[in-house]
């Protein structure tokens, strides 16, 4: 008897022991909600309102922007105290969906927009805000278009749109282009810029950075050509699933033709299948290429290069015998921004995440970003003194000359759409597994069988 | 029987009382020591190993985006249904398949290979042991950012290489859907083989040498003593770092990952990475579960079947076991 009472006893200090070196973490884990922050707090007996704010800025200007910003609003609001964490891209929206998950996110959070956004406003977690953004002065501080379309899901609001990113930027060296005598700003279409490449090609010099091991630097190159050959307003209503427009039309098929053919030419460079954007990049930034196709956040790139002053940009043109209605003056626009989730779940934790939304988006604040060399979603806040030659010349090319725009299509459509069926196929036709022809019928079958995340109203004019 | 005769019986026969009872008590402490160290360990084992693939096992029956708790939609056999269904799967099946085949048999011969070369008694024997022991405690992260560089056809030295020679890949070794795969399994191979050879010298530490050079002098070649004597010693090291390594193989995931992400276009994807990939980048954690249930069944179908073929005991020549 007292031998058992002994082993009980044994095993139940080994098991509390066990179990407290176990429970140290607490809930506090890196990929869980409660993070760093004190989880924001009511806000009751007269203290300040808390609320957690968690952002993707984890290093570099960004990451300063972010933490003045964040400590100016807490000064000059004394009732309410934003905490700010940030965690790193890669993560981001792991430890974001985990939160979720344990359903103790933050009030405030990044997003990057369509379905990164509605991700979480399909599962009840964000709070709209369309009362708030259609007062006058509120809503239409921000661009229209796009990054509008980008917080708004069936009808409602969801976030506000802060920066944007634009591609495709043809980027080159100049130094390298005039020793082969070209001038790529006298260029009228795009017939002239393929003729470049041969003339670079034979020179034996690499006419395009490229590394597409990731699928998406692929994707661009083909959304841009969509743009041209098919135009935004297609491109809209086509991933909605409108009008009888298909993926394997001849418009679309020809994008992905015109995309191809600087793979069969021979003008990307050797490590276009195996190489990442960041090898790349490297590639064009080392001289080895002259050429190299990215969006607008390749330019505080440059301006760390130890030449920038020898790179310069240029918009891809009008391709000739476009088979849609397409534009070179429609824009492929991205917005990011922030959202309000729904733990800000009492009035005065609501009314705090609308303080801080409706403050940081003043112009005056979103200076700051243009400051950093970031494209605001507040025009106002857009200053060429501020941005520099190169991202003014982003902002007047897409935004102020736009004739329409539309988003990342991996962003608007299925997963099995966008990043598999369209980014793999960008990889298939460089590697020969598949033809221009055959990757759209790829992704034409992947959304036929796939119900659309957006869904615009039918205009087939 | 006098009383004589009796006491001697009876002091022959060991009291009952105190000494038996102390021992039986002694046992038992022990016992409980041991139980009560091995507690932490099974406690951990319990809530980071069996339950985490209760769980796994559990969410392989439902979809889930894996952001709401709310949105759990019960499945039923549905994921398996699909994923039996799924060119993708029995892609990245083969592919492990072709791993532990190559990268496995690779690893171990190579490993072996070395440990016999190396026990002898040659000049900076230790000091290429260390050396090729090296990959074993680097993070395999590391090596295959290393690695993905050095294939690089820009900016790598492996492509100029290999046009040096005559052999040209234009998209290099990792972009061409024929190469990516097996690249990736040579690295492997090269991250895995010291480890091997690290076991493997220390099972020729029951080497008789006595034995070698016996044989040698009755006219044995080097091959014929490797096979007769040296390969039957370490059959039973052999079978724990092929069992090791191919259970390393089948599980890998950071190596594919990182060097090519599963591509190009599913070239060189594995279980681990289709598994992670539908959890995590598609929102489908329940098919993204029930990939990773079915790696679990690989795994315990595969060493069951490591047993039955190979079994660790090994009968000598009269029949009985070793």
């Amino acid at each position: 008897m007292r031998t058992r009472h002994l082993s009980a006893t044994a095993i139940v200090a080994a098991a509390v022991l066990a179990l407290a070196a176990c429970s140290s973490g607490g809930g506090g884990g890196g990929g869980t909600a409660g993070g760093t922050s004190d989880g924001g707090s009511a806000g009751g007996g007269g203290g300040p309102v808390e609320l957690d704010y968690w952002s993707e800025a984890d290093s570099g200007p960004p990451l300063a922007t972010w933490k003045g910003l964040v400590a100016d609003f807490n000064s000059s609001h004394p009732d309410i105290n934003v905490k700010l964490r940030t965690v790193s891209n890669a993560s981001f929206f792991t430890v974001m969906r985990n939160a979720f998950t344990a359903n103790d996110p933050p009030e405030i959070f990044q997003h990057e927009g369509n379905t990164n956004l509605f991700q979480f406003v399909t599962e009840g977690g964000v709070t709209p805000i369309t009362d708030w953004f259609n007062k006058p002065g509120n809503g239409d501080r921000f661009t229209q278009g796009s990054p509008v379309a980008s917080v708004t899901y069936d009808g409602e609001v969801y976030g506000i749109p802060l920066s944007i990113n634009v591609t495709q930027e043809l980027y080159y060296s100049k130094s390298i282009l005039a020793g082969a005598g070209i001038d790529p700003t006298t260029f009228k279409t795009w017939d002239d810029f393929l003729a470049a490449f041969d003339q670079l090609k034979a020179a034996g010099i690499t006419p395009i950075a490229y590394g597409n091991s990731e699928g998406w630097p692929g994707s661009q190159w083909f959304y841009a050509f969509l743009g041209r050959t098919a135009g935004a307003k297609k491109v809209n209503q086509l991933v909605s699933r409108n009008c009888g427009y298909k993926w394997t039309d001849p418009d679309i098929v020809q994008a992905a033709q015109l995309y191809t053919d600087l793979s069969d030419k021979g003008y990307f460079s050797d490590g276009k299948s195996s190489d990442d954007s960041n090898t790349a990049q490297s590639t064009f930034l080392s001289g080895k290429a002259a050429f190299f196709g990215f969006g607008d956040w390749f330019i505080p790139s440059i301006a760390e290069a130890p030449n920038p002053d020898d790179y310069a940009m240029v918009e891809i043109p009008e391709v000739p015998e476009a088979l849609g209605k397409g534009s070179a003056h429609d824009g492929l626009i991205n917005a990011g921004g922030i959202a309000v989730s729904t733990a800000a779940n009492t009035p005065e934790k609501l009314q705090a995440a609308l303080t801080f939304l409706d403050w940081v988006s003043q112009p005056e604040q979103q200076k700051r970003q243009a400051a950093i060399g970031a494209i605001s979603a507040v025009p106002a806040a857009n200053d060429p003194s501020l941005q520099g030659p190169l991202v003014t010349q982003v902002i007047a090319d897409h935004i102020d000359s736009s004739t329409g725009s539309y988003p990342f299509i991996e962003h608007v459509t299925p997963k099995a759409v966008g990043e598999d069926a369209i980014w793999q196929g960008s990889v298939a036709v460089l590697t020969g597994q598949a033809t221009p022809q055959s990757w759209m019928e790829s992704v034409e079958s992947a959304a036929a069988a796939a119900d659309p995340i957006i869904r615009i109203p039918e205009d087939c004019s | 029987m006098t009383a004589q005769t009796a006491g001697r019986v009876a002091s022959a026969v060991p009291a009952p009382t105190s000494a038996g009872g102390g021992a039986r008590r002694r046992r038992r402490n022990e016992a409980l020591v041991a139980y009560a160290l091995i507690t932490p360990a099974l406690l951990a084992f319990v809530f980071f190993m069996a339950i985490p693939m209760l769980l796994t096992l559990v969410l392989s029956l439902f979809n889930w985006t894996g952001i709401s708790l709310g949105s759990l939609d019960f499945a039923g056999l549905d994921n398996y249904r699909k994923l039996f269904a799924d060119q993708q799967f029995w892609g990245a099946l083969q592919n492990n398949v072709l791993f532990i085949l190559l990268g496995m048999t690779g690893a171990v011969a190579l490993g072996m290979f070395l440990a016999v070369r190396l026990e002898r008694a040659v000049p900076g024997s230790s000091f290429f042991r260390g050396l090729f022991f090296m990959p074993t405690v680097l993070s395999t992260v590391v090596i295959a950012i290393v690695f993905t560089f050095l294939l690089s056809p820009v900016f790598g030295i492996v492509t100029p290489i290999l046009k040096f020679v005559g052999i040209e890949f234009k998209q290099g070794l990792l972009g061409d859907p024929n190469t990516a795969l097996y690249t990736i399994i040579a690295v492997e191979i090269w991250r895995a083989f010291g480890f091997a050879m690290f076991l493997f010298v220390a099972g020729l530490k029951g080497l008789d040498h006595n034995l070698i050079e016996a044989a040698r002098l009755d006219g044995a070649n080097d091959f014929q003593i490797f096979w007769r004597i040296t390969f039957p010693i370490l059959r039973p090291v052999t079978l724990l770092v092929a069992t090791l390594v191919g259970i390393q193989t089948l599980k890998l995931f950071d190596l594919v990952y990182v060097m090519t992400g599963g591509g190009p276009q599913h070239a060189s994807e594995v279980l681990t990475t289709f598994s992670y990939s539908e959890a995590f980048n598609y929102n489908n954690v329940g098919y993204g579960s029930a990939i990773a249930v079915m790696l679990l069944v690989i795994t315990f179908l595969l060493t069951i079947l490591r047993f039955k073929i190979l079994p660790d005991s090994a009968r000598d020549e009269t029949g009985s076991e070793r």
